[in-house]
């Protein structure tokens, strides 16, 4: 199960998505993903979280809090 | 993707699972779960029915619709509709979940996200014109709850007179309550009103459909608005007398409302759903509310800097020279980041800015000077400052003749002929040499385009945290309806200025073929990569302020033609784009950054391996003395007919594999001095028009097929140079340097 925190909003149509949803384009895609996630309903992309990303998502938290 | 257009049966569409009993003696009932897109019905669909679920495209489709036997009751078949935002369909999904409706079903289960409550009730309320019984359920309440939202379950139940229950699927909260409301299921009475015109005609064929299983006002709406797809059951189920009263009050209506019938209804929806979440809703804590008329001093703010925009883009273009330098240059900056500053800082600016960004003149002027911003940040700044850190100090002046003095070292210390020799020349020209890896490719990619492309991505980030992205949407919407184009055309063109492939994925949203062909041409052929655009941001830095006008103009210019072109060739109904329209927010640091090392990541891993790709290939060619047969073939046209340099041919060669590498090559040459203004403009238009990059190529073959994707190519190929052309001889006839 996906909790709230681990959604994604898509900032052009708003719909949130998780990241597996994310990722369903690359089933159809010949490149067969480029590190990208896109929305399920408009498709706008945003870069699929990686380790460095992660980090400093973590990073960010733990100044915002 | 496969699809083709599916008559609506109004007596039997949907046979449901072949293993039950559905004579009308049985008790067989048929519930379907409705809602926009992502909204958690997959979640309550296993909720209400278990793991065990038959997935089939529906027929005559490739959309999915999964269906199993109530887990309370076997004789109960529940259908996961999928996601819509209208019952008067517009695409290929919201068709099938409206002839899944037509087909006949006992009640609905309709799914709403608790925090996008007007974009459900406009769904509701087209459930209550279809007289069908449902349930709402308002779903993913804690994230509405995390946002403050207070909704009045109990006055929306009333209001629309059906059950509503509130849950948050994911974690199993309120679902136990779905299932037990599902008998209470009630038709609603709740009526959005309509223009005049459309009242007349509802009442002179509603009572022709009333035979029909479903509510006689929604069919009647679709007759209204043109919806051909219910033509053929019209005509299989009515008297040729009646169809002609239709068709009648139809064309009336079409008259009366100047042809846009669906947008008027689709308004009206959006108006009486809004109306009904207002008095539904309310913030927790909420202090007052933001302004929906702008102020005498937002409307002050906003002027002072277009104003101060337009002055430095007038002194800028040399027509202004005394805002050129000095402190009236300083002041006019001023009040341009004053009023980021105040955008950024203040509610109520915000809103405003969100407001005009939206509106069809003041959201040009918005998109103006958004541009204006990005083009000095990106074209002077990073272009100008950054690159020339890096290409000539970092690379030029360190890196490229260290290695080379290493290499060239090791070339001293090794064998002086033979075989051993041949070797260690041919490494040394393979990493350091005219077309070497770390003199061409590593130095585009890492000391050209790198910085570009992270300013770039900066401001992309910012815009995107911002909200502005979907008010773009509806500005390019506008355009794009003076076209005569497709509302749904904006997002794969507005999504390409991120990345063309994924953009052509998103073609698929169109409802036929042509359009998506369409679509798919237009991306291909003029509109630039996030990479691409950077880059050409990038040159626009170092060229008089005429060259983006001309380059904006000309790529625009042949995107309108072409789209005004095939609009008229492909001839049809245009629907209108529905779009959530997020409120302005206030950009966070760690989201911009952390999207911009994202895209930088990503950058890196894609792009940087084609650069070396593309340049092994330009090295194996210039080894094998291809190259220079390549570059004096394509003579004609590179010197003869856009004037250029003949080193530009090698350019647009690497432009094959990617057009951000191509554009970085005529950067380079003229950074070096090798092209003239108009040179680089022609050079930039020709590229930008060019053939798509070898992933977006794959993407078309996979989408359309071989054929399509080679004659796309075949057709953009020769007419990017004779727009470059073209172009070239007018800019050469105005006497421009």
């Amino acid at each position: 199960m996906t909790g709230a925190a681990d959604l994604i909003t898509c900032s052009v149509c708003g719909t949130r998505y998780t990241e597996d949803e994310g990722r369903a384009c690359h089933v159809d895609c010949p490149m067969r993903g480029c590190g990208h996630l896109s929305c399920p309903y408009c498709a706008h992309e945003v870069p699929a979280p990686t380790r460095l990303t992660r980090w400093l998502g973590r990073w960010f938290g733990r100044r915002a809090g | 993707m496969r699809q083709q257009a599916v008559p609506a049966d109004l007596r039997v569409v949907d046979q449901g699972p072949a293993n039950v009993d559905r004579s009308p003696s049985s008790r067989f009932r048929r519930i379907a779960l409705v809602g926009n897109p992502n909204v958690g019905k997959s979640v309550i669909f296993g909720a209400l029915t278990g793991t065990y679920a038959t997935v089939s495209n529906y027929p005559g489709t490739t959309v999915e619709v999964t269906r199993a036997a109530a887990r309370v009751d076997a004789a109960v078949e529940v259908i996961d509709t999928p996601g819509v935002n209208s019952l008067t369909p517009n695409s290929e999904d919201e068709r099938v979940t409206r002839d899944i409706l037509l087909g006949g079903v006992d009640s609905v289960v309709q799914v709403a996200d608790a925090k996008n409550l007007t974009r459900a009730l406009v769904v509701s309320l087209q459930l209550a014109e279809a007289s069908v019984p449902f349930v709402l359920v308002l779903n993913m309440m804690d994230e509405a709850a995390d946002r403050g939202l207070v909704i009045d379950a109990g006055a929306l139940s009333a209001a629309l007179g059906v059950p509503v229950v509130q849950t948050v699927a994911v974690t199993g909260h309120g679902l136990k309550a779905v299932a037990a409301a599902l008998s209470a299921a009630a038709i609603s009475h709740y009526r959005a009103r309509y223009p005049a015109a459309v009242e007349r005609g509802l009442l002179r064929i509603e009572r022709l459909l009333s035979r029909f299983p479903v509510g006689p006002r929604w069919l009647a709406l679709m007759c209204l608005a043109g919806d051909d797809t219910l033509r053929v059951s019209l005509q299989q189920h009515l008297a040729p007398a009646d169809l002609a009263t239709i068709e009648d009050a139809h064309r009336d209506a079409q008259g009366q409302l100047h042809g846009r019938v669906g947008y008027q209804l689709n308004r009206a929806r959006i108006c009486a759903a809004e109306e009904l979440a207002r008095g539904v809703t309310r913030m927790r804590d909420a202090g007052a509310p933001a302004p929906s008329v702008t102020s005498a001093a937002e409307v002050v703010a906003g002027a002072t800097a277009l104003a101060a925009c337009l002055l430095l883009f007038l002194a800028d273009l040399g027509l202004l020279p005394a805002v050129a330098s000095g402190w009236p240059r300083v002041a006019a900056w001023a009040c341009v980041v004053a009023a980021g500053v105040a955008a950024y800082g203040l509610p109520e600016m915000r809103a405003a800015v969100g407001r005009w960004a939206s509106q069809p003149r003041t959201g040009i002027a918005v998109l103006g000077v958004v541009l204006y911003v990005i083009y000095r940040f990106v074209g002077v700044f990073a272009a100008g400052t950054a690159v020339a850190f890096l290409e000539q100090t970092v690379f030029g002046h360190y890196l490229n003749p260290l290695l080379a003095t290493c290499i060239d070292s090791a070339i001293a210390a090794g064998p002086a002929a033979g075989f051993g020799a041949q070797l260690t020349h041919g490494v040394r020209d393979l990493l350091v040499g005219r077309y070497g890896l770390v003199t061409v490719a590593l130095t585009y990619a890492l000391a050209i385009i790198f910085p570009i492309v992270t300013a770039f991505f900066l401001c992309f980030s910012v815009l995107e945290d911002s909200g502005y992205l979907p008010r773009l949407a509806v500005i390019v919407n506008r355009v794009f309806r003076a076209m005569g184009l497709n509302g749904k055309a904006v997002l794969p063109m507005v999504l390409g200025l991120g990345c063309d492939t994924m953009a052509t994925l998103t073609a698929r949203i169109m409802e036929t073929r042509k359009e998506r062909v369409l679509v798919t041409l237009l991306l291909a052929l003029g509109v630039p990569c996030s990479a691409q655009l950077g880059v050409i941001l990038g040159l626009f830095g170092a060229l008089p302020m005429w060259a983006p006008l001309v380059w904006g103009a000309v790529v625009l210019g042949v995107l309108f033609a072409v789209g005004f072109l095939a609009a008229r060739l492909l001839p049809g109904e245009r629907s209108d784009l529905i779009l959530e329209m997020p409120p302005m927010r206030q950009p966070q640091l760690g989201n911009i950054v952390i999207k911009t090392v994202g895209r930088l990541e990503w950058y890196l891993k894609e792009a940087v391996p084609i650069f070396i790709l593309g340049t092994l290939v330009l090295w194996a060619l210039d080894a094998a003395g291809a190259l220079e047969r390549i570059v004096r073939a394509s003579e004609p046209a590179v010197v003869g007919l856009l004037s250029l340099p003949p080193q530009a041919a090698e350019a647009f060669l690497v432009g094959f594999f990617r057009r951000d590498y191509g554009s970085a090559g005529i950067f380079a040459l003229f950074g070096h001095g090798l092209l003239t203004p108009v040179q680089a403009v022609v050079a930039l238009v020709t590229i930008t028009l060019f053939v798509p990059c070898v992933a977006n190529f794959f993407v078309i073959v996979k989408e359309h097929g071989w054929r399509t994707a080679v004659a796309m190519s075949a057709f953009i190929f020769p007419f990017a140079f004779l727009v470059g052309g073209a172009v070239n001889l007018a800019l050469r006839g105005i006497g421009l340097p």
